[in-house]
Order: C-alpha cells, then sequence, then structure tokens
C-alpha cells in the first residue's frame, strides 16, 4: 500500500481531497467547481475537509477569496516575513498570477 | 508471519528482563580499557540494569566491535537483529576529552541477498553493508575516523581511530551505523549504543552526588522470518512498535522517596518521536544533546527527536509505582499512541535491598550550570554566510513507496557538495520544512546553537546537534566550523528519510 503517513503530496492528495469534497470531474454539483492543479500542493497541510490536521495552521475553506489573495501574494514578495511565513513563499513562490487567482477563489468559494 | 503482539508481552516482562538481557561478550586480552558489567545501580535484583560500559584507560579506549545477526527475543517473539557485540544496546563507551578511540570492527553479517543489484542512490539497499558514526563527536569526518562514506561489507574488517580533541563538549554522545540505504534497516533492528565524554554536568556537586542511569530507548523491527529484509516494515510512522528500555519490554525503574537520580536517555529509533511523561514525580531537565542547559529546567513533559539525548533529573517526593510514558501525540499528520515504557517504583529511603553505601542524591542545582567551554554564544555579528535550506518531498516512480525525499529540491547525491564552506566560517542556516511531518535534523562534526524555531526566540540558545523542524514550520541555528576540513553530511534523524534521499554533503575547506 503506498503510504500517506510520510507524504500526502501528488496525486493520491488529490484523489482523497476529491473525494472528501465531493468533486469529479464528472460532478453534478454544478455548485462546486473543479478543484485547481496548483491548489493540490496546499491540502496536505491545510487539510481536505477544511480542518488541517496541525494544529497551527489556518483553516481556507470558506476563507474570504480577497484575503486569500492578498495573503499569498504577500507570501510571495516576501512582505510576510520569518518563520512559518518563510514555508508558505517556498510553497507559493512559483504561482503565477492566475495560478494565486484559482487557489483563491477556490478555497474561497468552497464550502 | 511475526505476530507482533505475542505471547510474551504483558505478564513475561519481567522474565524477559531476568532471562533474556544481553549475551556474554569477550574482551580481547590486549584491548586497552576497562569494562563494567551491565547491572542495576541500585543493587536489586529487578531494577533496570544500566548497559554495560567500556571505559577509556589512560587516554585509549581501544576495543573490539562488531556487527552481527543475533538471535534475540522481542516482545512479539524470537528473531534475529543486527546489532553490535551481540547487544541491544551495544555497550557504553566512556570517554574523557583528548582520549583516543580505537575500535577494531568487523562486519560479521551474511552477504546480501542483493549484492547481484546495481545499487540505486535514495532506495534502500544491502542491508549487511555498513560502518560506524560517531553521534555528535567534534572529530575529523576522514579516513578511519566518523568517516559516513565507508562501507565495509559483510566479512570485512576496518580499525576505526577516532581522536578526541583536548576541549571536546562533555556530555551524551552515541554510536551507530551510516551507511547510505541500510541505515534504517540496521538502526530499526538496534544497532546502537551510548557514548559518555565525561565532565562539565558531572562535576556539579548535586549531579555528582546522584545514582546515573543510562537509558536507551528503542523499538526493534523483527523481519518477517527472522532478519529483517524489507524496508516495508520501517516505512510507515505509526507501524505499531515496541518500545525497549535498555532492551527490555517495560522494565522496574526503582528510586527511593526523596532521592534524585541522573537520567541519561538517548531515544535510539528510526523514526518516532518519544514525548516522555513521569506523572507524579519531579522532572527537571539540566542538557540536552550532553550540553548543559542555562539551569535546571523542572517540565512535566519533553520530547526526544531520533537522535536526541536529554540529561534529566528525576525527584521521587512519595512511595508508590508511578509510569514513565510517551503519552499520545501527533507527529505531525500522523497519530502515535501512548506507550508505557517502564514502571518507576518509588521505595522507602531506608529500604533494606539497597546497600547504606549506594549514592543518595537528593537536590537539584538552583544556579547557573556549567557551560563546555568551547561552546561560547554566537551573536549574529559574528555570522559570515546566511544559507537556507527547503525540506521537501517529491515523487519518483520505481523508487521505493515512489518516494524521495529532497533537501533545497534534490535527493542525495553522494558526488555532489551541497555546501562548500571554508575552515573558520560562522553561519546561520534556516531550515524550511515544506512537509506535513516534522523532520529531525542532524549535522556531523560540529554542534550548533539554537537561535529561533518558528521564528520564535530559544531563550535557552541551547547547543545541539539534532534539532526537529516542525511540520510545516522553521529552525534556524548558527554553527562554527572548526578545527576539521573535509567532507561529512546533514541529514534527517527519521532514518528512512535519510536512505530515501533527505541528506546533504557539507565539505569544509582550508
Amino acid at each position: 500500500m503506498r503510504s500517506l503517513i510520510h507524504r500526502t503530496k501528488g496525486a493520491a492528495a488529490i484523489v482523497i481531497a476529491c473525494s472528501v469534497l465531493g468533486i469529479t470531474a464528472k460532478a453534478d454539483d454544478s455548485k462546486k467547481a473543479e478543484m485547481p492543479v496548483a491548489a493540490s500542493q496546499c491540502l496536505s497541510c491545510h487539510g481536505t475537509n477544511g480542518n488541517p490536521a496541525l494544529k497551527d495552521v489556518p483553516i481556507l475553506l470558506g476563507q474570504q477569496p480577497l484575503y486569500l489573495e492578498n495573503a499569498i501574494r504577500a507570501y510571495q514578495e516576501g512582505r510576510r516575513t520569518g518563520g512559518q511565513a518563510l514555508v508558505m513563499h517556498e510553497i507559493v513562490k512559483d504561482l503565477s498570477d492566475a495560478d494565486v487567482k484559482a487557489i483563491a477563489t477556490w478555497f474561497g468559494g468552497t464550502q | 508471519m511475526v505476530t507482533r503482539r505475542g505471547l510474551l508481552k504483558g505478564s513475561a516482562a519481567a522474565t524477559l528482563a531476568a532471562g533474556i538481557g544481553p549475551l556474554p561478550w569477550l574482551v580481547s586480552p590486549s584491548s586497552a580499557m576497562e569494562t563494567v558489567t551491565s547491572k542495576s545501580p541500585v543493587g536489586i535484583s529487578d531494577d533496570l540494569a544500566n548497559p554495560m560500559e567500556i571505559h577509556s584507560v589512560n587516554g585509549r579506549l581501544k576495543a573490539d566491535f562488531y556487527m552481527e545477526a543475533t538471535d534475540y527475543t522481542l516482545p512479539s517473539g524470537p528473531t534475529k537483529l543486527r546489532i553490535f557485540n551481540a547487544s541491544l544496546p551495544g555497550p557504553t563507551l566512556r570517554l574523557k576529552p583528548g582520549d583516543t578511540l580505537e575500535l577494531a570492527f568487523g562486519n560479521r553479517m551474511p552477504p546480501n541477498k542483493d549484492a547481484r543489484k546495481p545499487v540505486v542512490t535514495n532506495v534502500p539497499n544491502r542491508f549487511n553493508t555498513t560502518n560506524v558514526h560517531y553521534h555528535g563527536f567534534h572529530v575529523s569526518p576522514r579516513g578511519n575516523s566518523d568517516n559516513v562514506y565507508l562501507q565495509i561489507e559483510p566479512g570485512q574488517s576496518f580499525n576505526y581511530v577516532v581522536q578526541l580533541p583536548v576541549d571536546h563538549p562533555a556530555g551524551n554522545y552515541w554510536y551507530h551505523p551510516h551507511r547510505h540505504g541500510s541505515v534504517s534497516a540496521q538502526i530499526a533492528s538496534g544497532a546502537a549504543g551510548m557514548a559518555i565524554i565525561t565532565g562539565t554536568l558531572d562535576d556539579v556537586p548535586e549531579i555528582a552526588d546522584a545514582i546515573e542511569r543510562v537509558l536507551v530507548l528503542q523499538a526493534p523491527i523483527a523481519g518477517i522470518d527472522g532478519l529483517l529484509e524489507s524496508e516495508k516494515p520501517i516505512w510507515p510512522l505509526d507501524a505499531e512498535r515496541d518500545f525497549l528500555v535498555n532492551g527490555q519490554y517495560r522494565p522496574k525503574i526503582y528510586i527511593r522517596e526523596g532521592e534524585v537520580q541522573h537520567w541519561r536517555i538517548l531515544n535510539a529509533g528510526d523514526a518516532q518521536f518519544i514525548p516522555l511523561r513521569a506523572d507524579g514525580l519531579e522532572m527537571h531537565l539540566v542538557g540536552l544533546d550532553g550540553n548543559p542547559l542555562p539551569m535546571a529546567q523542572q517540565t512535566d513533559e519533553f520530547t526526544l527527536a531520533p537522535g536526541n539525548r536529554a540529561n534529566l533529573l528525576i525527584k521521587a517526593p512519595k512511595t508508590g509505582t508511578y509510569a514513565l510514558k510517551r503519552p499520545a501525540f501527533m507527529q505531525g499528520k500522523a497519530s502515535l499512541p501512548e506507550e508505557h515504557l517502564a514502571d518507576i517504583i518509588v521505595v522507602a529511603a531506608n529500604d533494606p535491598r539497597i546497600a547504606p553505601g549506594i549514592k543518595f542524591g537528593k537536590e537539584i542545582p538552583t544556579g547557573e550550570l556549567p557551560k563546555n567551554e568551547i561552546l561560547t554564544d554566537i551573536s549574529a555579528d559574528e555570522v559570515t554566510v546566511k544559507r537556507k535550506f527547503v525540506l521537501g518531498v517529491k515523487d519518483v516512480s520505481g523508487f521505493f513507496d515512489d518516494t524521495e525525499f529532497t533537501i533545497n529540491g534534490r535527493g542525495f547525491d553522494p558526488r555532489r557538495d551541497d555546501v562548500v564552506a571554508k575552515l573558520g566560517a560562522v553561519e546561520e542556516w534556516t531550515l524550511i520544512n515544506t512537509t506535513p511531518f516534522p523532520h529531525p535534523l542532524h549535522i556531523h562534526v560540529n554542534p550548533f546553537q539554537v537561535i529561533d524555531i518558528n521564528g520564535e526566540p530559544d531563550t535557552r540558545k541551547p547547543w545541539m546537534d539534532t534539532i526537529a523542524v516542525p511540520a510545516a514550520g522553521t529552525v534556524t541555528f548558527r554553527t562554527r566550523f572548526v578545527d576539521f576540513t573535509g567532507r561529512y553530511v546533514m541529514h534527517c534523524h527519521i532514518l528512512p528519510h535519510e536512505d530515501t534521499g533527505m541528506m546533504i554533503n557539507v565539505n569544509i575547506e582550508v
């Protein structure tokens, strides 16, 4: 069995996310958008069901999209610095503008 | 298949402790050393024994060492373990600063079953090829010293000569195999022992008055049918484990009412963290990774990541039976269960089973603790270079579990110098963990001073050699590259992560 204990990145995490959130490419529920590919890297820490397993990681699902977009850009540009902001900088530094908007919209709009 | 929860657990624990201890170990008549047999420090028959010790004599510790597939009975049943000198844990080495450690080491293990297959770096392989690392020692990484690039094949021998500087920091260190590809299998098998360099804390009167115990915590894994031949049982972080203390399952530890004992504790496991509690007793930390804290620090719980050591003063206020426990906790996203490690039995101060002449410490030091003299604070002004290291993981088809762990986006490559630094440089390194699991990073040869964790300053500024980088978190430390040139490594001490890539080479040049 492929272990999700040491790692939750990649295809397996996406499958879990889609399963938990009820998202599939053929989903009948048109209110729920398909998860953008770039969001998959967020799930291992921020959780697939809006409830992160790590206690010091914020809940993203349902957050204001504009707030999320501004936060991601602040991490990208190094305006949030030190400590765990360094982790976020590494995660989001290569995202395109379109990726940032898609992630912010998806997390913000999914609840 | 081996039954993980076998008949021998529980009621037979005392039998295990008494009847299946380390096998006799023969000493070469030419060895320059003294041995102290494995025994209880209070002299009670069913008390936890300290591992046997080998002491240096007149500046030398010269001994025969070997790794061998050894019959051993774990709580889950009989198996074979890859261990040092037929002993679980290995003998404790006790040295002084300035000593020379000479180990005539033999690899007595059988041939590798995968010897004909090509080695793929960062895929576990050749579990019977080995070497010896002196964890935390500030010594040369070259030649026949603390050289982890050596590959000692089954049937081969190698003479280690490790020269300790005269100003080597005193403290708790340890030894274990470090051949990339087989580290996790061998340490998960139990190949490890404590190494104590005496001085500093030992000279604090309250600590000198106390009985000393060595507690080596391990959770050995048996193979399916004897010797472990697969990485699979080691890989899941939440695999069910039986934790042993000095090779024993749930031993008894005796303390007298009002007594303070000095415990040197080592997490010699391969993957799981060990938070420790002893509810009802007082715990006072006085050292981390062997180095003294500024003052004794009373605590209800502290955590040893794999590779960490602690000096603990434990005080017993009242008679009764208490438990040394690892409470249930989250290791990143992995939920790990409570483990009952030992029973602590507090007996009357005048218990007739304990001879009157045996040490009876009663005090906790209240003032500043002494420092290892060469480990002076590193100020921001002293730093000459800053670097960052990003800890991650990626998919690699065909690797074990299709996984490669990375530092700065790349898996380990023994041919590549990831860090090139000048002797005498003083550097500040920030470790950035992009995974949802903590990674205890260990750097060889030079210890470091912890500055902050997740951006929060550690006011104790402890000197350590292994530090857990929190899940989705950061650690910043400062270090001086002094005394020794050569190549060595920094790596994750969750050893399946090391074997699958989370390691870099550091090359210190003149």
